[in-house]
Parts: structure tokens; sequence; C-alpha cells
């Protein structure tokens, strides 16, 4: 393994758009990880379902966070660095890349970009009330005004 | 426990009974329907070769297990709302995990065990029914303390005196591990919250605490050291309530008592000063100098604040216009 900075391997999105990246970008994402550890990395390595779009994205966090890893648990000023790109990274995209993001980081098993992105869908959703939730996500009100009343009674504990 | 036992089954007899008396009289026609399925009849017009499409892109995007995941990084209380959008999201919601997390953070000093006994002994096994019920102080905010008193002016040459009507308030913020902090100021809210926080430099006259919840009821023990040359404990009686179930969004402030400490007794509570008065008697004292002293003015309940509200307040109104000010 001396040479995992130097080995390259290939990335093939769905729509045939193929990545070169260095191992250790490879591994920040454990299904690939697993593939090139069981040996099956030798061609280009197929993901059938993530985007060419989707994928630069991924490739573009987790070059970043390869490359600016804090030095160690007591690095706070590295790790604030860190947060302030992971926060400016997310502001770029609109929701429906961020969905696509949460599907493509939770298929490909990378803990850090799951969490990020559910985290940015979460911020949205907080201190909102249900009326601008279901306008913002476009979600169908299906309570009869009965059962509505009858929930946010229920909840009235999370409106105090 | 054991009177628990006795009537349990009694009670349970006499149910058993009734049924069976209603079981002759009333005539039951859909249990004809019994281990017979029904299927649900699908609105004129639609066909089932139709998918059904939902217009919410996180629904068509997200399958359940990812919308969890979204959901487990919110605050119990922004998932008590997001329960309120859709049936969908209202199903997500309900899974215990959830409520377990909320309530073993919340209760954390309690302990994993005991929680658990809790849970079982009090709440049926329900952690979203210990969340609503069993009382806890919020952590998600100040509770804010709002007092006034009228001091009488002078005015030289005048026939009447001015009154100024004098406006301080008591901030508490509490942290889940069973510290807290105190602060007594005339300083407005949205200006305090800044710096209501462990990192608080002294000329902010942010004092620390430790306080305990009752296990089985509403009652906290609270104290706080004020240290420097006469150092003094003030010890704090409080009852949480809400204006709703679940809410805890008040407390009552039912004691406040301040008397002395000694040297020895400061050095050694660094961190647990409420350890040390734990057993003192209301009146007692460890320094002659300081009498112990039961303040009967500034007992205004607390309200709840949470951060995002902090600055939209009323509280932060000047008290001229705070004349209809009421707790609640």
């Amino acid at each position: 393994m001396a040479s995992s900075s130097t080995n390259k391997f290939v990335l093939k999105s769905n729509d045939d758009v193929s990545f070169e990246v260095t191992e250790a970008v490879a591994r920040e994402f454990q299904v690939i990880a697993h593939i090139i550890d069981d040996d099956c990395a030798k061609k280009a390595i197929p993901l059938s379902n993530v985007t060419g779009e989707i994928l630069s994205k991924m490739i573009e966090y987790g070059k970043k966070h390869i490359e600016e890893a804090p030095v160690d648990e007591e690095d706070e000023e590295g790790k604030k660095k860190l947060q302030i790109w992971d926060e400016e990274f997310m502001k770029q995209f609109n929701m429906e890349i961020v969905f696509q993001l949460i599907l493509a980081s939770n298929y490909l098993n990378n803990k850090g970009l799951l969490d990020l992105t559910c985290c940015t869908v979460a911020d949205h959703i907080k201190d909102m009330t249900p009326d601008e939730v279901r306008t913002l996500f476009n979600v169908k009100n299906d309570y009869t005004t009965e059962e509505e009343e009858e929930i946010r009674k229920e909840n009235s504990w999370a409106f105090e | 426990m054991t009177s628990d036992a006795l009537t349990v089954p009694s009670e349970l007899e006499s149910a058993l009974r009734l049924r069976t008396v209603q079981y002759f009289i009333t005539k039951r026609p859909w249990l004809d329907l019994y281990g017979v399925h029904v299927r649900p009849v699908a609105p004129f017009g639609s066909t089932s070769s139709k998918p059904h499409y939902d217009p919410a892109l996180i629904h068509r995007c997200l399958p359940d297990e990812l919308l969890f995941e979204v959901f487990a990084r919110m605050l119990p209380y922004d998932l008590g709302r997001a329960a309120c959008v859709c049936r969908k999201w209202r199903y997500t919601v309900r899974n215990p995990v959830f409520w377990r997390n909320a309530c073993l953070k919340a209760w954390q000093t309690a302990g994993v065990i005991e929680n658990y006994t809790i849970l079982q002994s009090k709440y049926d096994g329900s952690w979203r029914k210990m969340w609503l019920l069993r009382s806890r102080v919020r952590t998600d905010g100040l509770y804010v303390s709002r007092n006034t008193y009228i001091r009488a002016g002078i005015a030289e040459w005048k026939i009447t005196n001015p009154v100024h009507i004098v406006c301080y308030f008591r901030y508490i913020r509490f942290y889940p591990s069973g510290r807290f902090l105190y602060k007594n100021s005339s300083q407005k809210l949205k200006d305090v919250v800044k710096y209501m926080n462990f990192k608080a430099s002294k000329v902010d006259s942010v004092y620390r605490g430790t306080y305990t919840l009752s296990m089985s009821d509403d009652k906290i023990e609270a104290a706080v050291l004020y240290p420097g040359m006469r150092p003094t404990v003030l010890r704090i009686r409080l009852r949480l309530r809400g204006t709703t179930i679940g809410a805890n969004n008040r407390m009552d402030l039912l004691s406040l008592v301040t008397s002395g400490v000694n040297d020895e007794e400061v050095s050694n509570t660094e961190e647990d000063i409420l350890g040390v008065v734990e057993n003192w008697r209301d009146d007692e004292t460890h320094n002659p100098d300081i009498p112990a002293v039961s303040h009967k003015r500034g007992m205004t309940p607390f309200v709840f604040v949470p951060f995002e509200e902090v600055d939209q307040s009323v509280l932060n109104l000047p008290p001229e216009k705070m004349d209809y000010f009421v707790t609640g």
C-alpha cells in the first residue's frame, strides 16, 4: 500500500462520465473502498445509481476532505475551516440536487456527506410552521380538517 | 405496588362481565365480515394502472429510510411540528427511536437504567409518552423571570415626586449534564443570550451552578455559588409546569435562599455546589457574618424563551410598553 497516494482509479457514472481519482479520494466512499479491497477495481468502477453531475460534486467533496483533513482531534481551527467550506459547498445546490446527493452518499456510503446533506434539509424544515414547510417542499396536506385539529392539539407542546 | 396488584384484577373482572352482557344484548352484524378481506373502493374514474404521483419532490426522491435520516438530525420540537405537515411525516416521526434518543438526552443525569425503569413503570414502555408527560427542563433556550418594583425618585422644587419603575430579570440556562447558568440583571434578553454560556467572562456576572430534577415529580433543586470575599450560596427551588402538556415552558419560583459558606467548602465545590448544601435547613449558614436570608421579592414565575425567538420576545420591550405582561 506504499503507493496508495499515487494509485489512480476511474469512477464511471450511469451517464458514462468517467472521473479519475486518487486512491485516497476513492476510499472516502466506503463502497468503493470495498471494491478496491476486493481487487475488483482494475477497470473503471461503474456506479449505476449516480449521474455524472452528482458524482463530480461528490468527488469535489471527497477531495477537499482529504486535502484539508484536520491534523488531529484537537485541531479546532482545521475543523472550523472545513465546516465553513461545507456550508459554502451546500449553498450552491437547489433542493433536487441536495436530495440526489443524499441518495448518492447513502448509496456510496459516505457518512460525512450524508450527515451534511441531511442536516441541510433538516435546517430547512426546523423553525418553520407546518404551512411554510408544505409550501417549501410542495407537500400536500392530506389531513382532514378534524384530523389536522387533532394532531395540532397532540403536538401543541412543540409550538410553545 | 401491592395495592396496584390488588385493584387491577377486580377492575378487569367487572370489565369482562360487562362485555359478556353486551354480547347478549347488542347485535353485531359487522362480525359477519370477520375473516373476509375488504378492499377499499377506488374513487370513480381512477385506474390502478396509473401510478400515484406525489407532488412533493422530497417524497419522490427520498425513500422512507432517508426521510428518517433527515428527521434524525432535528430536535424533538422540530419533529413535533413536522408531524403536523402530512400523514407520511407523522408516521415517520412516530418512530420510537427519535423519542428514545430525546428522552435519554433530556434525563441523562438519571442514567439509562433508571430511565428504562421509569419508562416501564409509568409510561407503558412508550418513549413518546414519557417525553410528553414526564417533567423535564428545556435546554434549547433561556428561562426568564421578569420582576419590577417601584422606586420613589427625588425632584427638587416640585410638589409631587416622580416614581420610577425598575425592571430586572433572573435568567437561567440549563444544560442536560446537570449544570446551569444563572444571571440576575436589568439587561435585556437579546443581549444577555449572547454571552449566557460557559465561555462567559467574569465581567458578564454569569454564575455557574448545579441542579437536580426530582425523579418522581416536577421539583428542581438548584444552587449557585457567588465567589468573592464573602462567598455566598444561592439555593433555588423551582417547580416546572407548562401552558400545555409537554411544554415545560414555565417555572414557579418556590424559594430563594442566600447563605454563607465557609472557605473550606468553597475550595471543595468547584463543580458540585448543590452536593454541599443538599441537606441544609432553610435557615442554615456556615458563615456567621452572612445569615441565611429567604428572599420574598422578585419571585415572578419563569417563562421559557427558545433561542430562535429570543430577538422577537416581548421581554425585550421597555417597562412602559409591558404593563400588560402576565406569565400565564
